[in-house]
C-alpha cells in the first residue's frame, strides 16, 4: 500500500531554526492569570551545556516533589512573598531540541498580582513572551529570530 | 511578579544546594525512565538519531553529577 505514495527517499539538509521574539495572547474568563517568558535555550549540540541547562530548570522550580508540599526553590519563595495571600503558581520549563532550544518561566496568580510586563525595560531583552489569559500586556518590539517548535504550555 | 520573574531569568541567581536538588531530579527523572522498558527504546533511537551514538542511562547520571555549579550558572541562554 505503501508502495502508492510517491515519497522521496532523498535527504533533506535541514535549516537550522531561526529563533524570533514576540508574543500570544489569548482571552478566557478566568479570574487567574498565567504569563510565561522564554527565551533561547540551548541546543543539544553540547551534551554538556544541555544537561547543565536542564538541572537548572529542576533546580529554579518545577513545582513541589511531594503532594501538598512547598518547593524549595528561591525565585519561588521570592515570588511567593510578592503573591501574598493570593492563589500563586510558578514553574520553569525546558526544551532542548538539536538547533536550538526554549527556556523560560510559567506563572499564574490573579491578574493584579502578575502585573504587566509593558515597560521600556523590556525593550532590552530579546525574550518570546506568551500571555495565556488577559489582563497582561506584552511589549517586546525588538525583532528576532523566531522559534518554529512552541509546544504548548 | 512578571518583572521579577524576568530579572530572574537576567540573573539565573541559583544557590549551591538547589543546584545539588536539580541534578538529583534530573538523575531521578533519568534513571527511573530507564526502569521503563518502552521508555528506554524510545531513548535509545533518539539519541540514535540525533546524536549518532547511544549513552547507557548510568553514564548519562555520572555526566549530570560532572556538571559544576558554575556550569549551571552560566548557561547560555540568549538574555540579550
Amino acid at each position: 500500500m505503501g508502495s502508492n505514495l510517491s515519497v522521496e527517499s532523498t535527504d533533506n539538509a535541514n535549516e537550522p531554526t531561526k529563533y524570533y521574539a514576540g508574543e500570544v495572547r489569548k482571552e478566557t474568563t478566568s479570574s487567574l492569570t498565567s504569563v510565561a517568558i522564554a527565551v533561547e535555550g540551548v541546543s543539544l549540540k553540547n551534551e554538556k551545556e544541555a544537561l547543565a541547562c536542564a538541572i537548572l530548570q529542576r533546580a529554579s522550580g518545577s513545582g513541589p516533589r511531594v503532594k501538598w508540599g512547598c518547593s524549595p526553590s528561591s525565585l519561588q519563595k521570592q515570588l511567593s512573598s510578592i503573591a501574598g495571600s493570593e492563589p500563586f503558581g510558578l514553574s520553569t520549563f525546558n526544551a532542548s531540541y538539536t538547533d536550538s532550544g526554549l527556556f523560560g518561566v510559567v506563572l499564574c496568580s490573579t491578574s493584579n498580582v502578575v502585573g504587566s510586563v509593558s515597560g521600556t525595560e523590556f525593550y532590552n531583552y530579546n525574550k518570546y513572551y506568551f500571555n495565556i489569559n488577559f489582563h497582561v500586556t506584552i511589549v517586546d518590539k525588538r525583532s528576532c529570530r523566531m522559534v518554529e517548535i512552541f509546544k504548548n504550555i | 511578579m512578571t518583572k521579577e520573574a524576568a530579572e530572574w531569568l537576567k540573573s539565573l541567581k541559583i544557590s549551591e544546594s538547589e543546584v545539588a536538588r536539580g541534578k538529583n531530579i534530573l538523575k531521578t527523572e533519568v534513571l527511573d525512565a530507564a526502569d521503563n522498558a518502552l521508555c528506554l527504546l524510545e531513548s535509545m533511537q533518539q539519541q540514535a538519531l540525533l546524536k549518532g551514538q547511544v549513552s547507557s542511562p548510568v553514564s548519562i547520571a555520572n555526566a549530570i553529577d560532572n556538571v559544576s555549579t558554575s556550569d549551571v550558572k552560566t548557561v547560555r541562554i540568549s538574555i540579550i
